[in-house]
């Protein structure tokens, strides 16, 4: 026979500070597995996001993978509309978006500076960048530039140093914010993103980093592949943008890896803190147990009671970690190299940090439940 | 007794390893349901020209026969299409990959050797089914093609290709 379901439940009450230690020394553990979680799902839904599987890169043979260092001639596009016909095109408009990609140290007026992404466009950029949507103010102008979301958390200022009509200043310029833009959390989002003809021309540069153009959709990339190969002259190469940020995706593998490391240490640190509490639970409740089994309640009756107590515990200390993660964790900005994330506190990293919490609860419980009940009743009777 | 036992079945396992060896590695083995023969030679064409030497003596439209190492990128195929880019055989093997590491050829070098082999049908346009699974070859395989040769103004060089051979590996 079982005990009933409310003595463990009364049980919890019974000592409510060591009760209440426990569940918040457990929320921080899962509270912890939740942000490692969240940065790992983050960082891999930014990627996921950015790549438009429509859209095709052409960028430098030499960059090497990385676009920051790509550099191709300015008469590229041209000879690439002229020779192709792949693109996508309406109205007489080649939705092919030249770009002039780089990092530059960027000043703001409260006198905060940071390394920001800046994109040099055309108007072609928002058809072929089909997540990109503005939404504040209008496209920029000479002089002027439109802002992510997520700069103010690549640059580490505050949100509202970048309000429409504000000036920062790069590439030795000041620049007047027209408008801020939303790209569906992708790594577009931490840029700042400027007219092409004025980027080059405070750059001093007159080429590009790359060619963005958008296929049709389900359209064959293979034509173009195809002429980066037989010009072997202008050294270029043709990536999907999907296939451009899968390679970034394993790049940054070894981000991730130390990420689920602290998961599992932070879980590990869990295991043992859980066991201490428990062990300090049972070891004043011996004369108790050994009362349960005089009355004729068998071991694993009370074995399934301690259990249900470790569960119950690290399930509500789950649920309020869950609970917080939501509501002062999803979306939080946080800063890598190529940008900018959001912590995604979605299902999948509520479920795994709630389940590592629930099987945090279930092996803390077990060995010092076998402990306590592996004393004899005429001994655990007398404990004091 | 025993002992011979064990002999013979050790021989027979070296041989059985080494027939899975030699069957994996016949240049132009039909591995992909897309092989295709056709395009294979049975033999090595007479007296190919290297890839450099090729982009500094033919012209636009000549029959070419070409000799070199597919290589040339960390990916020198096209995907979904019979294509590939050529590199010279004097080339060390690192040209397929980054041109940066000391004592490989430099991108320059690299250009100055290096050809697109397309293999065309009947109307000109490019086989699509990829190179690697039409013709069997890997990247670094040594081949001579014959077709025909495509310059530009810029001294590119494709060869639009209708015949193939794999040279052993060495």
């Amino acid at each position: 026979m079982l005990l009933p379901w409310e003595y463990g439940v009364r049980n919890l009450a019974r000592r409510p500070i060591r009760t209440g230690l426990t569940l918040l020394a457990m929320s921080i553990v899962v509270s912890l597995i939740l942000v490692a979680i969240g940065f790992i799902r983050g960082l891999e839904r930014s990627l996921e996001v950015s790549g438009d599987p429509d859209v095709v890169l052409i960028y430098s043979l030499t960059s090497e993978g990385n676009i920051e260092n790509s550099t191709i001639d300015a008469s590229v596009p041209d000879l690439i509309n002229a020779s192709l016909g792949a693109a996508v095109s309406r109205f007489g408009v080649i939705h092919s978006s030249p770009e002039l990609f780089l990092a530059s140290r960027v000043a703001l007026r409260s006198g905060e500076s940071g390394f920001g992404l800046i994109r040099g466009v055309t108007t072609t950029a928002p058809l072929v960048r089909r997540s990109v949507k503005l939404i504040e103010g209008r496209w920029p102008g000479t002089g002027e530039v439109i802002m992510g979301r997520l700069v103010a958390a690549k640059l580490g200022s505050k949100p509202d140093s970048f309000e429409i009509g504000q000036e920062i200043e790069f590439e030795g310029k000041k620049w007047k914010i027209s408008g801020l833009f939303a790209a569906d959390g992708s790594t577009f989002e931490s840029e700042i993103w400027c007219r092409l003809d004025d980027f080059q021309l405070f750059t001093k540069r007159q080429d590009l980093s790359l060619i963005a153009m958008l296929l049709p959709s389900g359209g064959n990339s293979a034509e173009i592949e195809l002429f980066c190969k037989e010009r072997v002259d202008l050294e270029l190469v043709a990536a999907r943008e999907q296939a451009y940020f899968a390679s970034l995706q394993e790049f940054y593998r070894p981000v991730r890896l130390v990420a689920w490391t602290i998961v599992w240490l932070v879980a590990g640190a869990g295991v043992f803190a859980g066991l201490n509490m428990m062990y300090g639970a049972v070891a004043g409740r011996v004369r108790e147990f050994a009362t349960l089994r005089s009355i004729g309640y068998r071991r694993l009756a009370i074995f399934v009671s301690l259990l249900q107590e470790g569960l119950l515990l690290t399930a509500a200390a789950s649920l309020l970690a869950g609970g917080l993660g939501l509501l002062l964790l999803d979306g939080l900005a946080v800063k890598f190299t190529m940008g900018a994330f959001r912590l995604q506190m979605d299902g999948l990293t509520v479920l795994i940090g709630c389940g590592i919490g629930l099987v945090l609860g279930l092996f803390g419980s077990i060995p010092p439940a076998i402990k306590a009940l592996r004393a004899e009743i005429c001994y655990g009777l007398k404990a004091i | 007794m025993k002992l011979f036992n064990i002999l013979i079945l050790a021989a027979v396992l070296l041989c059985l390893l080494g027939c899975g060896e030699s069957a994996s590695t016949i240049p132009g083995g039909p591995t992909s349901a897309n092989f295709d023969p056709k395009w294979i030679a049975a033999e090595a064409p007479t007296d190919p020209l290297n890839v450099g030497e090729a982009r500094e003596k033919v012209k636009d439209k000549q029959p070419i026969r070409m000799v070199g190492r597919i290589g040339g990128s960390p990916n020198p195929f096209v995907d979904g299409v019979a294509a590939f880019t050529l590199m010279d055989l004097s080339l060390p093997d690192c040209a397929g990959g980054d041109c940066s590491d000391d004592g490989c050829c430099t991108p320059e070098e690299l250009k100055r050797n290096l050809a697109t082999v397309k293999f065309v049908n009947d109307y000109g346009k490019a086989v699509a089914v990829d190179a690697r699974e039409l013709l069997n070859v890997d990247a670094k395989s040594k081949v001579a093609v014959e077709g025909t040769a495509q310059r530009d103004e810029a001294g590119n060089l494709v060869v639009l290709a209708g015949r193939l051979y794999v040279y052993p590996a060495e």
